[in-house]
């Protein structure tokens, strides 16, 4: 009897601990993919900004050519245009200093809040993102933890890597 | 029947020790959080500006003063009756007695701090914001409490009623004091106490269109899929921050806003829980009793007047943070 009592409650730790660890590694897997809506709901943005922009400059084609393609490549799945697309959206967003017509206009005062929200949205979905990697990488690597999360293959994940190319919407 | 004439004196004496120990106790039974030192004397010397030459106040205290004599006088002459019992008639001295502490009773029973919470503490608060309006006996209604969906409660209790606006945004504050009951194994009934401090509501002008709360420490069993990590870790220690929109959440909770809320809990000692049903917000913060205060001398007086606007201040503040933010945010 005390030998199936002893198997009964280890079977219902590792059974707690096997939930804890998977349920935290699904929690931050779904804080990432909460990073890629806010990006693309970003790059959502850009058809109306190249339009609004469009109409205030004239020497600027090579820009808004390659960042219209740059976006229709990220649209159609090839996330490596992402990088890129960063940069030129930037490039994009401070074409507004040299025209201050553009700067001032309606439809681009509008965009400019939509950015700066999304732009919040994504800082906030990031912070989330790194919160909920940080709790997990903690779990696995701590003692008694690890030896669960080794038997079932658990590996911590990454922090965000692509911080560097953050965006910063300055207006 | 010698012997019960002998023993009377010394069982009216044991009385007479009950009565005050009784009184003494009712008189601390508001008990106090005392805020830290640096924090109340800068309030100090607004407190005593505010209590020094005051008519009012002067004339509260001479009446307490008054009264306090009055007491002390049918006290001593319920101890001299105890003589007349003994020397001279023993029915004279059982009725002297009996009358004599029935107008000490009477007496001391009698609030003394009436006239401060009637119209001396109004005025002080004022002085201090002038939009606040101030009725110590007045209730904040219960279901304005159960509205912030607290932990549910027996017994309900409210005094010390404040409305005024921060921030152009209307608020309603009380002191509340929540307990639930308890049956021990012999079937007596005990009550414990939940929360006592003071309980605002504030109407905000914008809309957090969701559910945000922080509060203490909580077991995150049934409710952790709408707990989320702040990267704050002093932050962390002390809330656990519940939504159901971890992202919106996010955006207000910024690591500058999180931060400000540490440094006014570690300033104050207080601590304080919100709660975000769309534009109402509801805020808990556990003061104990808020205004304290006994007659004594200025110094005192102005101590525990100070004591009672550094937490309101501290209310202030955390309020006016809060609101900032959720003002400055964009739904």
């Amino acid at each position: 009897m005390p030998f199936l009592v002893i198997i009964g409650v280890t079977a219902f730790f590792i059974f707690l601990e096997f939930n804890s660890i998977i349920y935290l590694r699904n929690r931050a897997r779904r804080s990432y993919s909460v990073i890629d809506v806010f990006l693309k709901k970003r790059f959502d943005l850009i058809p109306n900004l190249v339009e609004t922009v469009k109409g205030y400059t004239k020497y600027e084609g090579e820009t808004i050519e390659n960042i219209v393609k740059l976006r229709n490549k990220f649209s159609d799945g090839d996330y490596s245009a992402g990088s890129k697309l960063n940069s030129e959206y930037t490039k994009l967003l401070a074409l507004a200093e040299s025209y201050p017509e553009l700067k001032a206009s309606e439809n681009f005062l509008k965009l400019q809040k939509e950015l700066t929200k999304v732009e919040n949205e994504i800082a906030a979905s990031r912070r989330l993102y790194i919160n909920d990697v940080t709790n997990y990488n903690t779990k696995i690597q701590k003692f008694p933890h690890m030896i669960f999360a080794l038997f079932i293959g658990a590996k911590p994940m990454e922090l965000l890597s692509f911080a560097t190319e953050e965006v910063k919407v300055k207006f | 029947m010698n012997n019960f004439f002998m023993a009377f004196p010394p069982l009216m004496f044991i009385f007479i020790f009950i009565i005050i120990i009784i009184g003494t106790v009712k008189n601390g039974r508001r008990k106090k959080v005392v805020l830290k030192e640096e924090i109340v004397n800068k309030y100090k010397s607004i407190a005593y500006d505010l209590i020094n030459n005051n008519p009012e106040f002067d004339k509260a205290r001479s009446n307490y003063k008054i009264q306090s004599l009055f007491a002390y006088l049918f006290l001593g002459l319920s101890l001299a009756s105890m003589f007349v019992f003994v020397q001279l008639n023993v029915l004279f001295g059982i009725l002297g007695f009996i009358l004599c502490m029935v107008i000490f009773i009477v007496i001391i029973s009698k609030r003394n701090d009436k006239a401060i919470f009637n119209n001396v503490l109004p005025k002080v608060l004022n002085r201090f914001n002038s939009d606040i309006i101030y009725d110590h006996y007045k209730k904040m209604d219960k279901s304005i409490y159960r509205e912030a969906r607290y932990e549910s409660f027996d017994r309900y209790s409210s005094d010390d009623y404040i409305t005024g606006k921060v921030h152009n945004c209307p608020y309603e504050m009380a002191e509340v004091h929540t307990e639930r009951r308890h049956t021990d194994s012999k079937g007596r009934t005990h009550y414990s106490t939940i929360f006592h401090g003071m309980f605002a509501k504030i109407t905000l002008s914008k809309s957090f269109d969701g559910y945000l709360s922080i509060v203490n420490n909580k077991i995150k069993l049934f409710n952790r899929d709408q707990y989320i990590t702040i990267d704050n870790e002093a932050f962390e220690k002390i809330y656990d921050v519940f939504t159901d929109d971890k992202i919106k959440a996010m955006r207000l909770l910024t690591p500058d806003v999180t931060t400000k809320m540490i440094d006014i809990y570690n300033d104050t000692g207080l601590y304080f829980e919100i709660k975000i049903y769309g534009n109402n917000l509801y805020l808990r913060v556990y003061t104990s009793a808020m205004f304290s205060f006994a007659f004594s001398n200025v110094e005192k007086e102005s101590k525990d007047i100070a004591n009672s606007i550094a937490k309101l201040d501290s209310i202030y503040k955390i309020t006016e943070n809060i609101i900032n933010e959720i003002e400055g945010f964009d739904v």
